[in-house]
């Protein structure tokens, strides 16, 4: 039998591995579990354990330690195990270490020849052939539980429909509220239970990267998805991997901690309108610079390798777990990138997160100082990258953490000898306009901008937020597909004074003459509409809107958008 | 600089304990006095125990500046309840300033064992109210314990245990937190 691995049941003495197209087989196995213990006899009197084996391993901090592999044939006795011994390798988690032990890894295409199972690696960045569907139920207001109609996404194919009507299966779903009663998977997700930002088939993606079967991960943060690469880094190298990593801080003055304590390089730029804008990105700049910089829990402060102005240095013997784990991921996600949008945005955000988990105190491979080092990097980076647009004849217009807004000079002399000075790799996006926002005081907003790209497609950022009510942002992306039309600065002025204008208009009309769904606005996950006597939830029904809020809030934001 | 709090009736009563706590439920306060403990203390080991936060620089070095000492804070954080004992026990200097140590509400006796094992004095700043959580917890093995109480304008420092005094309270005004031994202007707008 052949096919793509869905997912993977444990029961006693096998594992059923799911196959797309719902067949399943059996295949013997044991299960490992790795304990620190004095008498590994006494643990193996538990009846599940079939065998053990004593193996050395290291601790995050190199010293040897033996390590106990018990083989339990059933998987409920882990529990039993880890609550009486010290149980170590809990990440990634024993069904994963299993498949990895059986070649059956989730997602990818295996061949069962009895007991022998074969991995078939040829198609590495093609999605697995697994049949993958999205349905969510909707209300007047939006998504909900308890709607009667349907929205399904299979295959790119999108299906709407009364619930009564739904029938559809697939391999993996994410559904919501009824409509997961009314599918049939595999694997089912419940959209209410995600704690990640990515789609379903970036879940599957994880589930590749991570190799951890999708109802593992499901309902996990990105931050189990990071931990479990990193904890395989870890686990292919024999460092034991504990349930938790004690840290002490290094003793610093307060003066050194302030120092070192700090963010990426903002600037706070002019506000208004700039022709012939480029804005210089560094890709992954952070996950690069621990890549560069071998950043690690155990390569900081090791040995004096790299030393730094603030007071940490960097130890270049051994490649560290973090960057060892994320160098593959940057180079997955600049391959997927171009062949599939949906699961290099699911990489990504898996790269987005790896610098703040280097400093969560939960974080297994990180720590407070590896934290302060890429930040300081960056800052260090970005100053440099400012110093060489100077030395090229650019002026720099504005510069947030790993991105530079940049006009005149010799652009292409300016990337280059950035990428060659720095090591990274740049983006170079071009603007025939870009807005500087402000506050409503009139100071300047670091974080909004907007601007036509060559090409015509008009980029917002902080400009419209997820809390603003349809209205607004149906207003905004008005906005902006008017304001495509304009060419520069002026044309853009007099689009804002023409057609903008008018568009505000209608949707000043729109507020007391729209319908109800354009006065639902989501806070916290729930829908809201702000009535006569004060928000409430939509939920309960539609009991009318105060136009006044509406107009007042678009009037605002219309305020807030040319400086 | 020895350990102190500058208020002469509670320096007095604690003489040389070693290990003396301060306990409040109001966050401010207790912030506000630990800082101008830190403050006159200097030089001093500090142990900062939570997420985020706890320390304001800038406050400390204005009441630093109030009070004419220079001296140097030395700081470690301990952001999750495993790493508040170990951290604890790294400090090498003779007197540490401990900051909500029971912060996470777990790890108790591994944290008072650290305290406890170390040599030298150390003044604890706990942010929980003892009467409804974690009662025991320290109490054997602080010397002494003193409750701060809110009181509007002012503030009390009340003497819950102590080997040599019986129980009596201190009361102070707000100001003097910052050094100042009158109202000032304030007076004369209430």
């Amino acid at each position: 039998m052949e096919g793509y691995v869905v997912d993977a049941v444990p029961g006693r003495g096998f594992v059923e591995l799911v196959l797309d197209g719902f067949r399943r087989i059996r295949v013997r196995t044991t299960f490992p579990v790795y304990v620190v213990t004095d008498n590994p006899e006494l643990i193996a009197q538990h009846p599940s354990v079939s065998s053990y084996e004593g193996e050395e391993w290291r601790d995050l901090s190199g010293e040897p330690l033996t390590v106990y592999r018990f083989e339990l044939t059933n998987l409920g006795a882990y529990g039993y195990i880890s609550r009486r011994a010290e149980v170590v390798n809990k990440v990634p988690t024993v069904l994963s270490q299993t498949l990895f032990r059986l070649n059956a890894l989730p997602f990818r295409r295996v061949v069962v020849e009895g007991q022998r199972i074969r991995l078939e690696g040829k198609e590495r960045l093609a999605r697995p052939k697994v049949k993958v569907a999205k349905v969510e139920t909707y209300d007047w207001y939006g998504p909900s539980p308890d709607g009667d109609r349907y929205l399904a996404e299979v295959d790119g194919e999108t299906e709407r429909g009364f619930l009564r009507d739904l029938d559809l299966w697939a391999d993996v779903v994410e559904c919501s509220g009824r409509a997961c009663d009314r599918v049939r998977a595999s694997v089912k997700v419940d959209s209410s239970r995600k704690r990640s930002p990515v789609s379903i088939w970036g879940l599957v993606e994880w589930s590749y990267v991570s190799m951890t079967p999708l109802r593992e991960i499901a309902y996990s943060t990105i931050g189990k998805t990071l931990t479990t690469n990193e904890a395989w880094v870890a686990f292919r190298r024999k460092v034991v991997i504990p349930d938790v990593v004690p840290r002490v801080e290094k003793r610093r003055t307060l003066e050194e901690v302030r120092a070192a304590d700090k963010g990426g390089l903002v600037l706070f730029p002019k506000p208004g309108c700039y022709d012939g804008v480029a804005q210089v990105d560094f890709s992954s700049m952070y996950p690069s610079l621990i890549i560069k910089y071998n950043i690690s829990a155990e390569t900081v402060d090791a040995c004096e390798d790299l030393k730094t102005e603030i007071g940490h240095s960097i130890c270049l013997e051994e490649r560290g777990i973090v960057p060892a784990a994320l160098e593959w991921l940057v180079e997955r996600r600049r391959e997927l990138r171009g062949v599939d949008e949906e699961r290099s945005q699911a990489i990504k955000w898996i790269l987005v997160a790896s610098f703040g988990y280097l400093g969560y105190r939960n974080s297994k491979f990180g720590k407070i100082e590896a934290y302060e080092l890429v930040t300081y990097f960056a800052r260090k980076t970005l100053r440099r990258a400012m110093e060489v647009a100077r030395e090229e004849g650019l002026e720099v217009i504005h510069g947030i953490v790993d991105s530079l807004f940049v006009r005149g000079g010799d652009l292409d002399e300016f990337a280059r000898r950035v990428e060659e000075e720095t090591g990274m790799k740049l983006s170079v996006e071009k603007y025939d306009w870009v807005v500087m926002g402000s506050t409503a005081g009139g100071r300047p907003h670091p974080m909004r901008y907007y601007g036509r790209k060559e090409g015509g497609e008009v980029k917002t950022k902080g400009v419209e937020r997820g809390n603003m009510p349809n209205l607004v942002r149906g207003f905004l992306r008005e906005f902006a597909l008017s304001l495509s039309k304009a060419r520069d600065c002026s044309e853009a002025r007099e689009v804002l004074r023409g057609e903008c204008r008018e568009i505000l208009g209608a949707y000043e009309r729109k507020a007391f003459t729209g319908e109800p769904l354009d006065y639902v606005l989501w806070i916290g996950g729930e829908p809201y509409v702000r009535g006569v006597r004060g928000f409430y939830n939509a939920r309960s029904g539609y009991r009318g809107r105060d136009p006044y809020y509406y107009l007042g809030y678009l009037r605002r934001t219309w305020e807030n958008l040319w400086p | 600089m020895a350990l102190m709090t500058g208020f002469q009736e509670v320096d007095e009563v604690i003489g040389s304990d070693g290990l003396v706590e301060f306990y409040s439920t109001d966050g401010e306060l207790l912030s506000l006095f630990y800082h101008r403990v830190i403050a006159l203390s200097a030089p001093v080991d500090v142990v900062l125990v939570g997420e985020r936060g706890g320390l304001d620089s800038l406050l400390l070095r204005r009441l630093q500046r109030t009070f004419r000492n220079r001296g140097e804070v030395y700081l470690r954080r301990a952001f999750k309840a495993e790493d508040v004992a170990p951290t604890i026990r790294a400090m090498e200097g003779e007197e540490v300033v401990v900051v909500d140590p029971y912060h996470h509400f777990k790890g108790y006796s591994q944290i008072v064992g650290a305290m406890r094992g170390r040599e030298g004095r150390e003044f604890v700043f706990s942010l929980m109210d003892r009467e409804r959580r974690g009662s025991v917890f320290g109490l054997h093995s602080a010397h002494s314990i003193f409750k701060l109480e809110d009181r509007g304008r002012g503030f009390k420092v009340k003497l819950i245990k102590s080997p040599t005094r019986g129980e009596v309270e201190f009361s102070y005004g707000k100001w003097e937190i910052y050094g100042r031994y009158e109202r000032g202007l304030l007076r004369w707008i209430h």
